[in-house]
């Protein structure tokens, strides 16, 4: 790479977030190289970038335009949908590199085969499952058995909900709203070769209002949620 | 006593340490995947472990919980955080009881 004038060298990290964007936008219009790691959390356009020395990661709805960036120093994270022609030439120039993919990305850079690290909603899968989550082709039953309970959420959240109605004997045991106001329930099904039902705890997080179920054998969710941590019965004080 | 419930985590308020227990230089209570860390901030973690419980926390009124989808959302800050009252607790990590027994919940 030619050497860059001093002028267009931005020395030290860089994060553009929705509150920043515009004076980073400014102050970077002519930049060349950003010595430093680069994190995108806003749509941005960086003209005149070519080069980044360290970490480049772009979150979740967030757009960059750089069409001149190629190479970049430290791991690229991919976790929102890029613009193919960036995402190629960023692939052209940095297939070495250690990549973090999403289920955003293009089929072109997932089918790259290369050892990936894959995240849906910020959380880590293997290739398989991520590929099965991604395309929507697991079963309702599939998604309950995955041990992870953050994935087993997400592969939830993506899945068809008209599948749970494949689960065999789906049954609401219990119903309630909990102090937070979020519905909770206590589900059971069936699956064949297994004498006893499946019951799960469907609860959410009162802070990010994320659905979760958890496995039990406790037919009401009070007594689900308190089992959960060893006891008959709990109030807490306060939850998060 | 004070309870709380810190997504995996529980607090439960008790009387006093068990004895023969030594504190941690650690602030993080316990490990999430991909860096998802129940940390604290203020206080003294004691960690044991024993069946569900992991440990013990000594808190003052200066005690946060930190996590980041945890607690309160500070502006400008990546984690979340979570006040507690001053006081010692044991600390519980949540189980799945399933087909093939009970287990930790893994996430």
């Amino acid at each position: 790479m030619k050497k860059i004038n001093n002028k267009f060298i931005y020395r030290g990290d860089v994060k553009i977030t929705h509150d920043n964007a515009k004076e980073w936008a400014d102050k970077l219009k002519d930049i060349q190289l950003i010595t430093g790691d680069l994190s995108i959390n806003s749509n941005t356009s960086l003209p005149a970038l070519k080069s980044v020395g360290g970490y480049l990661s772009i979150y979740s709805n967030a757009s960059l335009k750089a069409d001149s960036l190629k190479s970049v120093g430290g791991y690229l994270s991919i976790y929102s949908k890029i613009d193919e022609k960036l995402e190629k030439r960023l692939w052209n120039n940095n297939s070495k590199n250690k990549w973090n993919v999403c289920d955003l990305c293009s089929d072109w850079l997932l089918n790259q085969d290369k050892d990936f690290t894959y995240h849906i909603n910020d959380i880590i899968f293997d290739k398989n499952l991520f590929t099965a989550v991604r395309l929507g082709n697991l079963s309702a039953a599939q998604v309950f058995e995955i041990k992870n309970m953050e994935q087993r959420r997400v592969a939830y959240g993506k899945m068809e909900k008209a599948k749970m109605t494949e689960l065999p004997n789906l049954k609401t045991l219990d119903e309630s709203k909990d102090k937070y106001g979020f519905v909770q329930r206590v589900i059971s099904f069936t699956v064949e070769g297994f004498k006893d039902a499946f019951l799960f705890y469907n609860c959410f997080c009162p802070s990010t209002g994320r659905e979760y179920y958890l496995e039990t054998k406790q037919k009401t969710c009070e007594a689900a949620k308190a089992k959960s941590f060893g006891f008959n019965e709990i109030e807490f004080t306060e939850e998060w | 006593m004070k309870k709380y419930r810190h997504g995996d985590l529980a607090l439960i308020g008790i009387e006093k340490l068990p004895e023969v227990i030594k504190i941690s230089k650690s602030k993080v209570l316990m490990n999430g995947s991909g860096g998802h860390d129940h940390t604290f901030d203020h206080g003294e973690f004691y960690p044991q472990q024993d069946g569900l419980v992991i440990g013990y926390l000594v808190a003052n009124n200066r005690t946060r919980l930190y996590h980041p989808e945890h607690g309160e959302k500070i502006k400008g800050k990546e984690l979340r955080e979570a006040k507690i009252a001053e006081g010692i607790y044991e600390l519980l990590r949540q189980i799945e009881d399933t087909h093939d027994g009970m287990k930790p919940v893994i996430d």
